[in-house]
């Protein structure tokens, strides 16, 4: 194995791998088979996915070798039970993917490691435990050798003992008495010999045991008395070292001894975000139930061993009280009187609370588990303002309840639902609710430039009375701008970092959108962003902020200052999460409360989700293209006026919309030029918005564009975002080498994108591995779009389809799309086959209208 | 001899190498050493320390090493009281080299059945190929350690060369600490005892003390009716 760096990310179900040699491809193709093969060899790879399945494949295989009668049954069942899911799931470390993994996944690939062992072990010449061990050299079946401790009801003998062996009789695996075993292994010596050892060993340390078998009773099931139960109970663990399967009732197990409990949160005092005070309280509890003061004052009364307590069995061990005792005391000075919000979290984030004392249970009260399942804090059911325009789905409506609960309890939050599910109207809705209600005043929106535009029509449709200032102007101008109008200030990150009187000022709320943009915590404008000063903070994005730990600190450090620790302090404790994966789950109650996460894919979203969700991409042209169009249109208008109706004009009007148009695309195309570069298009940069949250999820897209000689540039600016290869198709490929690129684009490799030409292949492709198609420009004919379209929306498809239709804000693409829109208005046969055709209506405006439609309009 | 110590220099590792792969046959049992170590058990390891003492000129141990490791040794057969080995040289036809040790006298066997037997989770673990450490007396006790002392054993060799242990009988002799590595078990074989003996007397031993008072306690028998609803089978 080299160290040739493939990627891997976990996938709804299962994992995928990406690049690397020829071992990453294997493990790509044969996930579960060769996940199994790294575990044989002694190489590790430094990759935190691989680590944490690795480890989910060591449950497994440790599931295995618990199983009874794994030595003689050549069929055995491995189930899973809620102690292995609930263990893997606390180690699911900040991944790409890691969203995916749920019970479900789980058990998904929990069936699929059965299938593997059983296959494993047909296979395998040998034993089951020889095939096991070379995959975890642990493997060590248990001995077929178990003691059995009873309750019985004679008062002299309150227990019983057996020891067994198991064996098979009539093809059956059985429990039977150690007697018959000397029946059994009579020709067999060393067969009896290695029973005959352990049983030895494991008497080497319990004098009870040494007597049972000194005076014949280890054949037999025998009678024993409280204090002889008590001494095998405490050689519990010992015997299990020397391979022996002990059975013993389950009030021994651990977590039903007397142990102390501390119930935080059952209330919260006072609405003041992180400084609010958390109830606490102490207590006893044994086999699930509370003890008083007496109970336990009795006990300690009690002499050593197992005594009846409220008709169960309970063990009285003089020290272990005392210290429990000690624990209550010190735990009671510290926080009897509550704790913070912020110091809760602080100790739960460091592991601290589970490690305070030992055997300390931690339950959560009933503010507090409500507050970590997003329930509403004070279960306030919001009233959407009538201001707000639209209608809310179900999720979105929780997700407005859950915003406006958390900012009046005065938390910074995420709202980071799966592209596509609306957080701008969710966004929208609650502004609406706020303003009216006077609890804001000026709101600060921070966007990528090539967004403006967008929530600028969103806001116009849903919420119209808000009033909106886009702050994009020099600082001079700025300074003279009155910042004490009521209303939505937008601008962008870039402006919010350099001009002063932004970020100088005062906000009542400060909203991010695309917050991923603030993930680099040295960058310059994430430091500057988060000095402004705000009393509250909400971030927007879609990306999975889990996916690295930086990212996700540095989202914190906005929303909820302080909450992640500094940043040294939290790399620091991220490092022990190889030792300690548990540190991930402390990690995930902490955040989880201040994300809101929904995925397109969960159960009770999709019912309420369409298939595909259309958005109009209102895009901004870029400086150099203002300049440009401005000055095509000041030209053409004028040959417009002078030229007389006829052939001619008609030609020159749609030379002129042609030529706008590849100036939206960009000026390059336009000019003829080669170089392609990201900033002076305004399309290219909406692209590099939807691609970060593509690559983020390992998913597709395809690009329509009407020109061919959009084609390269568009395939290397998106080679150069994904760091992955893609595939075109055009004219002038060939229908063999077209089916070759589909089922290559449709294979298990990692082809993120596909930029076709719209005439080439707008139709019969079947491109359903993609789930995001953008249409780069505009074809103005609902139908051949919606054709194209169906190259990923078809049967086949089995994710949620998300299409963007690119539109520069203010230029003629921006119009013709706005008659199309309202085409009620106009007569369908508009629309023709032909670009030509659908436009021929233009050229039949007159001269007014049509330097209306090519005007370029700023806002 | 000037000549063939001369000639010997000369034979570099690869050279060994090629001309032991040629003269292997179906049916021989060559030593193969992986690793940089030949024995890695602390037991094997010992028999590698313990072999100098047979050796009459020292610097025929470090050829014997080198030997080994080649590959040179193309058939090795342990049995009772006897090592047979097939040694390729600088010639053509390998050298053959028999080892004969001496059985231990009935007296030692009987310590060593003492010893061996006296912890019955100390015989399953040389069953399963592990020596267990607490048992290195049975071996390193000059006077009745399994390890033969240089009079018990007599080495030969059909090469010309004059030293008792030469560097093929090293081979050899490194070749069986190998061996032993896999199984600890062939200890008692080279020196005719019966591990089979062992087994039967532990457990003889064992059942003995476990049967010796069955039945003595009669009221703290669980009776059958009441053990089958207790335990369940």
């Amino acid at each position: 194995m080299d160290n040739i760096t493939f990627d891997l990310w976990f996938t709804e179900d299962g994992y995928s791998v990406s690049g690397g040699d020829e071992w990453a491809k294997n493990l790509h193709e044969k996930p579960i088979d060769n996940l199994f093969e790294y575990l044989k060899s002694s190489d590790a790879i430094e990759n935190l996915g691989l680590e944490f399945l690795s480890s989910f494949a060591k449950e497994f295989l440790i599931k295995v070798q618990s199983i009874d009668s794994l030595l003689l049954e050549s069929k055995i069942t491995i189930e899973i039970n809620d102690t292995i899911v609930n263990q893997i799931l606390a180690a699911i470390p900040l991944y790409p993917g890691s969203e995916y993994i749920d019970k479900e996944w789980i058990e998904f690939i929990w069936n699929k490691m059965e299938i593997w062992c059983y296959k494993t072990i047909a296979a395998f010449k040998g034993s089951i435990e020889a095939c096991l061990s070379s995959y975890l050299p642990s493997f060590n079946v248990a001995d077929r050798s178990y003691f059995h401790l009873v309750e019985t009801e004679n008062e002299q003998y309150p227990f019983g003992f057996l020891t067994s062996y198991t064996t098979k009789v009539n093809n059956i695996v059985k429990h039977m008495p150690l007697s018959y075993a000397l029946e059994e292994f009579k020709e067999d010596e060393r067969a009896l010999l290695h029973l005959l050892s352990i049983i030895f060993k494991a008497s080497k340390k319990s004098e009870v045991l040494s007597k049972i078998i000194e005076e014949g009773e280890i054949f037999d099931p025998t009678y024993l008395t409280t204090s002889e139960a008590y001494n095998l109970l405490k050689h519990s663990s010992y015997f299990k070292e020397c391979g022996i399967g002990f059975r013993f009732p389950s009030w021994w197990k651990q977590k039903n001894k007397i142990h102390s409990q501390a119930k935080i949160g059952d209330e919260l005092q006072s609405n003041m975000g992180m400084q609010s005070l958390l109830s606490v309280s102490l207590n006893f509890v044994i086999n699930d139930e509370l003890l008083s003061e007496k109970d336990l004052l009795d006990l300690i009364g009690m002499e050593e061993g197992l005594v009846r307590f409220k008709n169960k069995w309970i063990e009285i061990n003089h020290k272990r009280l005392q210290e429990l005792l000690d624990q209550y005391e010190k735990f009671e000075a510290l926080y009897g009187k509550g704790i913070t919000f912020s110091q809760y979290l602080e100790m739960q984030r460091k592991g601290e609370l589970d490690e305070l004392f030992e055997d300390l249970t931690i339950e959560h009260g009933q503010w507090l588990s409500s507050f970590k399942n997003h329930k509403s804090l004070e279960n306030k059911q919001l009233d959407i303002t009538e201001s707000f325009h639209g209608k809310l789905r179900e999720y979105q409506y929780d997700g407005v309840n859950w915003l406006y609960n958390m900012f009046t309890s005065g938390f910074g939050t995420c709202l980071a639902d799966d592209m596509g599910l609306g957080k701008t109207v969710q966004i929208l809705a609650i502004l609406g609710n706020l303003f009216e209600n006077n609890i804001l005043k000026n709101t600060l929106l921070i966007v990528p430039s090539s967004l403006i535009g967008n929530w600028d029509c969103e806001r116009e449709k849903f919420l119209p009375s808000l009033p909106l200032y886009v702050l994009d102007k020099s600082e001079k101008i700025l300074q003279q701008f009155d910042f004490e109008q009521k209303g939505l200030y937008i601008t962008t990150y870039k402006m919010a970092s350099l001009r002063e009187s932004i970020n100088t000022r005062f906000w009542d709320l400060i909203i991010l959108d695309e917050a991923q943009a603030i993930k680099n915590p040295s960058a310059k404008q994430t430091k500057v962003i988060k000095t402004i000063e705000s009393s509250r903070r909400i971030a927007m994005t879609g990306t999975p902020i889990e996916n690295s730990i930086t990212d996700l600190w540095s989202l914190f450090d906005f929303i909820n200052p302080g909450l992640l620790g500094n940043k040294t302090e939290f790399t620091r404790l991220m490092k022990n999460t190889k030792n300690n994966p548990q540190i991930y789950s402390s990690l995930r109650e902490v955040i989880q409360p201040f994300i809101l996460r929904r995925l397109k894919t969960d159960k009770t979203i999709i019912k309420d989700l369409p298939k595909k969700i259309e958005k109009d991409m209102y895009v901004p042209l870029s400086t150099k293209q203002v300049l440009l169009y401005k000055k095509l249109v000041e030209s053409a208008t004028k040959q417009i006026t002078e030229e007389k109706e006829g052939i001619g004009k008609n030609g020159l009007v749609l030379a002129t919309i042609l030529k706008s148009k590849q100036i939206c695309n960009h000026p390059s195309q336009y000019l003829k030029g080669d170089e392609f570069k990201e900033k002076d298009s305004g399309k290219f940069l909406a692209l590099k918005q939807l691609v970060e949250v593509i690559k983020d999820k390992h998913e597709r897209m395809i690009v329509f564009t009407q020109y061919k000689t959009m084609i390269k540039p568009l395939c290397s600016y998106l080679e150069s975002l994904f760091g992955y290869e893609g595939l075109y198709i055009d004219g002038g490929v060939s229908p063999k080498e077209r089916s070759a690129r589909v089922k290559e684009f449709n294979s298990d490799k990692y082809y993120p994108f596909m930029v076709i030409t719209i005439k080439s292949g707008g139709t019969g492709l079947n491109l359903t591995s993609a789930n995001h198609v953008v249409h780069f420009d505009r074809w103005w004919n609902p139908s051949v779009e919606n054709q194209a379209t169906d190259r990923a929306f078809r049967i086949g498809q089995t994710k949620v389809v998300n299409v963007y239709k690119f539109t520069c804000k203010g230029t003629i693409e921006d119009k013709i799309n706005d008659i199309i829109n309202n085409k009620k208005a106009l007569s369908s046969s508009i629309i023709g086959k032909s670009e030509e055709s659908t436009l021929s209506w233009i050229t039949k405006l007159d001269d007014t209208k049509l330097k209306q439609l090519f005007a370029y309009s700023e806002n | 001899m000037n000549f063939y110590f001369e000639n010997y220099s000369q034979m570099t590792m690869e050279e060994l190498k090629r001309k032991s792969k040629q003269s292997s046959k179906k049916g021989y049992n060559p030593v193969i050493i992986e690793d940089r170590k030949i024995a890695k058990t602390w037991w094997g390891k010992k028999w590698c320390e313990n072999l100098e003492n047979y050796a009459d000129y020292s610097s025929r141990i470090g050829r014997g090493k080198r030997y080994v490791r080649s590959g040179t040794v193309i058939d090795l057969k342990i049995e009772e009281g006897i090592i047979k080995g097939l040694v390729q040289g600088s010639r053509i036809k390998p050298y053959k080299v028999i080892i004969n040790i001496k059985p231990l006298s009935k007296e030692r066997k009987d310590e060593i059945l003492e010893i061996a037997t006296s912890q019955i989770d100390n015989l399953d673990s040389l069953m399963s190929g592990e020596f267990p450490e607490e048992l290195s007396d049975v071996f390193l006790n000059p006077y009745h350690g399994l390890f033969p002392s240089p009079d018990e054993i007599s080495i030969n060799c059909n090469c010309p060369d004059w030293a008792v242990m030469c560097k093929h009988a090293a081979a050899v002799l490194y070749g069986v600490g190998a061996r032993l590595d896999e199984n600890p078990l062939m200890f008692f074989l080279l020196r005719s005892m019966d591990f089979n003996l062992f087994i039967k007397k532990s457990i003889e031993e064992k059942t003995d003390l476990m049967f010796k008072n069955i039945g003595a306690n009669k009221q703290r028998l669980i009776p059958e009716e009441i053990a089958k609803n207790l335990f369940g089978f």
